[in-house]
């Protein structure tokens, strides 16, 4: 009995390996990690680099070049998040002066905009209404949005006020912190959304730098379990 | 987990059960309803506020390039705004969000005085460190020490209810507005304007900083073109942002008032949504502000009902709700709103807390009684031993008010969950009578029985509820109406639009195809006319009608002109080309 049931084990495995292998051929090839020249100042950062720019959810600036340490603009992250997380665009249309349904932006600001926080990052402000797409983003930005996106898709709940307290309390920037996004920037130092810039300091207005987002956008996309995406189809293009 | 917190969470599952059974999509309206600002339990400004302007120009700085002088008009249409605010419909939304006053709450009263414009200073000193640039821009502190030397230099005064602006302008060498900047973000980045607070000298000071808004490179125009409303587009932008950290001034001073679970205060929901306005006889574009009991941005509030119930020895518990019907003469209810939501904060024994809402109903439909309703989560009881009910007008007027005292005055339970409240003194001095209506046939035939509700059938029939199919029992004439109890004849007219070419008063009316409304006379297709309405009853009182939808829902205001739309709808005028639309006609009354 135990013989047989091997046999039968062996020829299913051989019928199953003859009935995928044409599959398996006609994948596609996995994209071929792109040789990137200026890493090597970044070598902490370059895997979550690599892994960004072959999903192409980030792109390098030319055939070799990545930048890592120019900022990443609003626009930029924008096209990274939408394309990282699929987002479709939001059953409300959102309109920014700057951004009309022909800019290159459109729908990637579109996806994210219910996410922005954009009034939690200001709070008290009459805001303008310019995305700014070309302006540097800046750490609490890129924050706020990666935890409402991951809020909303129950990935992790906002913290309790007593935790927030808890975990705001030690930054000695807490101060810069005010309102409703106190409960979202706590949520994402509980979650490892982001990370101290120092011991006890959040800096949240820091400008944050390519690799600096792509190691975030890595951290999320694998702590997650976000599932990776593929290539576009010319990875290399400027966005 | 504590017992209340075990019974939240039991209410929660059983009510997102029942939710999820009976409400499988849950309607547009109460997605609406939870962006509503929420009281944090922070204070509100109370009136007077005293409005002071602070307007920063160095050399080299002016509020308007397009204008001579570099301020044309912007200076003095900035103060007439705040003149003419007090006692507007637009300032009448403030009075709906009440504050922290002590222990207990107050809210801004509306009507003359208000608003006072308290002073304004031109300062022609330098930007500290040659900031104002982009590159270089101006800092919160500045703005914060420019307020400081403002009332020093000009030996203001500055309590809870003062709010200090300060505006920037536009380099004339480069035609950049000056930039500045608040924590990490900055005009040239995310914001038009903004307010806040800081402590100086034991006081906390409320204050505004307000960028050039015509000049702003990241629009704050709020969709206002030229040439704006008072001829110098720059000047009426500006009132609409101000308008926009006015209004949030006045309701979230210190970031604990009302807002939403996102940082949205009353302006922000509204956000760059300009309009137009008269007040007090001038016009302004100002910015839209959100109106809780409309759950809409709105340039107005009211007739309105405010409440200020004082608890007694028994508390009402965190857990547990309530809610105030409003009710007429004849018991109808005119609106409902939450006193207490689930969510909110308890009220302690020995507090008095203010709810406004809105009265549904025109002035002249008169209050009569409060209907307060308990739901009481386990075994909650509570006292009320005082009720103030104030009926405004929409400019802030006091058409009425009842106070109510007891010991308590009403003990409310799970058991004994409603109590009313009557208020004789908000009712109308002569007892508001109903207006009952037939329908029926050519040459009074098939005569109904009387109705208080019509509505036009697509055969563009009068139907009164009833009938073996539910469809109503319809005729082709409305009319033969009736006062009730005294029994008198109503007679009613039929006209275009403005009231023109009246036709005189009639007993009956019916809709023709075209949607226009005939009286006998004219041939066999009648007297036809847009609009029917104008009633009046034997001995010349006005007769008022309102429009709603099935099971009374959807009231509007009464009017004196109905006229029915493309689909069979019954309208009254409100301002719009539509008007006022809804299923039925009827609930007519004596004025």
């Amino acid at each position: 009995m135990q013989r047989s049931y091997v046999t039968l084990r062996r020829t299913e495995i051989i019928f199953a390996l003859l009935l995928i292998s044409p599959i398996a051929l006609a994948q596609p090839r996995f994209p071929v990690r792109q040789e990137i020249s200026d890493l090597s100042a970044h070598t902490t950062e370059a895997p979550a680099i690599h892994s960004m720019v072959t999903q192409g959810i980030m792109r390098t600036v030319n055939a070799a070049k990545f930048e890592p340490d120019a900022p990443t603009t609003r626009g930029e992250l924008a096209t990274s998040v939408q394309h990282m997380f699929k987002l479709g665009p939001p059953a409300k249309p959102v309109t920014f002066t700057d951004i009309p349904p022909t800019s290159s932006f459109y729908s990637s600001v579109e996806a994210v905009a219910p996410f922005l926080g954009r009034q939690m990052l200001c709070f008290g402000c009459a805001l303008i209404s310019n995305f700014l797409p070309s302006e540097p983003t800046s750490r609490i930005e890129a924050t706020v949005l990666l935890t409402n996106i991951l809020v909303s898709r129950q990935k992790v709940s906002l913290i309790s006020p007593a935790e927030v307290d808890s975990v705001l309390g030690p930054l000695t920037d807490v101060n810069q912190l005010r309102g409703p996004v106190r409960a979202y920037i706590a949520t994402a130092i509980r979650n490892d959304i982001v990370t101290l810039a120092a011991p006890n300091l959040l800096d949240p207005y820091a400008r944050i730098s390519r690799a600096q987002t792509a190691s975030m956008l890595d951290l999320v996309q694998r702590k997650f379990m976000i599932p990776p995406v593929s290539a576009p189809v010319s990875p290399a293009s400027p966005p | 987990m504590s017992i209340r917190a075990l019974g939240r969470l039991i209410s929660q599952i059983l009510f997102a059960t029942l939710l999820g059974n009976v409400f499988c999509n849950v309607p547009s309206a109460y997605a609406q309803q939870i962006l509503n600002v929420i009281n944090h339990g922070g204070p509100t400004l109370q009136n007077p506020i005293r409005v002071f302007y602070i307007y920063w120009l160095p050399p080299g700085v002016v509020l308007d390039t397009s204008v001579a002088d570099g301020v044309g008009n912007f200076t003095t249409l900035l103060k007439r705004f705040i003149d003419d605010l007090s006692g507007s419909n637009y300032a009448n939304i403030l009075t709906q969000y009440p504050g922290s006053c002590g222990p207990s709450q107050c809210v801004m009263s509306n009507g003359a005085g208000a608003f006072t414009f308290a002073g304004s200073w031109t300062d022609s000193q330098n930007y500290p460190s040659g900031r104002g640039t982009r590159a270089n821009p101006l800092q919160d502190s500045d703005v914060q020490n420019e307020i400081v030397r403002a009332i020093e230099q000009n030996f203001w005064t500055a309590d809870v209810n003062s709010i200090f602006f300060v505006f920037t302008g536009v380099f004339t060498s480069t035609g950049a507005p000056v930039e500045e900047c608040q924590g990490g973000e900055c005009t040239f980045t995310l914001f038009c304007a903004y307010h806040d607070h800081f402590s100086s000298g034991g006081s906390s000071i409320r204050y505004s900083y307000v960028s050039d808004a015509s000049f702003n490179t990241g629009d704050c125009t709020s969709g206002i073109g030229g040439p704006g409303a008072n001829g110098q587009v720059a000047s009426d932008r500006e009132v609409a942002v101000v308008s926009h950290e006015l209004f949030e001034a006045v309701t979230d001073p210190e970031g604990n008032g009302w807002f939403d679970d996102v940082g949205f205060e009353i302006g922000d929901l509204c956000a760059q949504m300009g309009s137009f306005v008269t007040m007090n006889g001038s016009p302004y574009n100002i910015q839209q502000q959100w109106n809780n009991a409309s759950a809409n941005c709105d340039t107005l509030f009211g007739p309105s009902v405010k409440l200020t119930i004082a608890t007694g020895s028994d508390d009402l518990r965190g857990d547990s709700t309530a809610a105030a019907s409003l009710k007429d003469v004849f018991g109808h209810t005119l609106s409902t709103f939450s006193l207490k939501g689930q969510d909110d904060s308890g009220w302690d024994a020995n507090t008095s807390h203010i709810v406004v809402g809105a009265l549904g109903a025109q002035v002249s439909t008169a209050l009569a009684s409060v209907e307060v309703t308990f739901n009481s989560h386990f075994f909650d009881d509570w006292n009320i031993d005082a009720a103030l009910i104030e009926v405004f007008d929409t400019m802030g007027n006091k058409l009425c008010s009842q106070t109510l005292n007891g010991s308590p005055l009403a003990r409310l339970t799970s058991s004994s969950s409603t109590t009313t409240f009557d208020a004789p003194n908000c009712q109308p001095q002569h007892p508001q009578e109903s207006v009952l209506c037939y329908v029926f046939n050519d040459g009074y035939t098939d005569m109904s029985d009387t109705t208080d509700a019509i509505f036009i059938n697509s055969s563009h029939q009068a139907c009164m509820p009833g009938g073996p199919t539910g469809t109503g029992i319809c005729r082709k004439w409305a009319g033969r109406c009736i006062t009730s109890p005294s029994g008198k004849t109503v007679t009613m007219n039929v006209f275009d639009d403005g009231g023109a070419n009246s036709t005189g008063s009639v007993d009956a009316v019916f809709i023709n195809g075209h949607n226009q409304a005939c009286i006998p006379g004219g041939g066999a297709s009648g007297t036809c006319r847009r609009w029917f309405g104008q009633g009046q009853t034997a001995d010349g009182h006005d007769v008022m009608c309102i429009v709603f939808d099935d099971a009374y829902t959807n009231q509007s205001l009464l009017s004196g002109a109905v006229y029915v739309n493309g689909n069979q709808k019954s309208c009254i005028p409100d301002g719009t080309p539509q008007g006022t639309c809804a299923k039925w006609w009827g609930r007519c009354v004596v004025q």
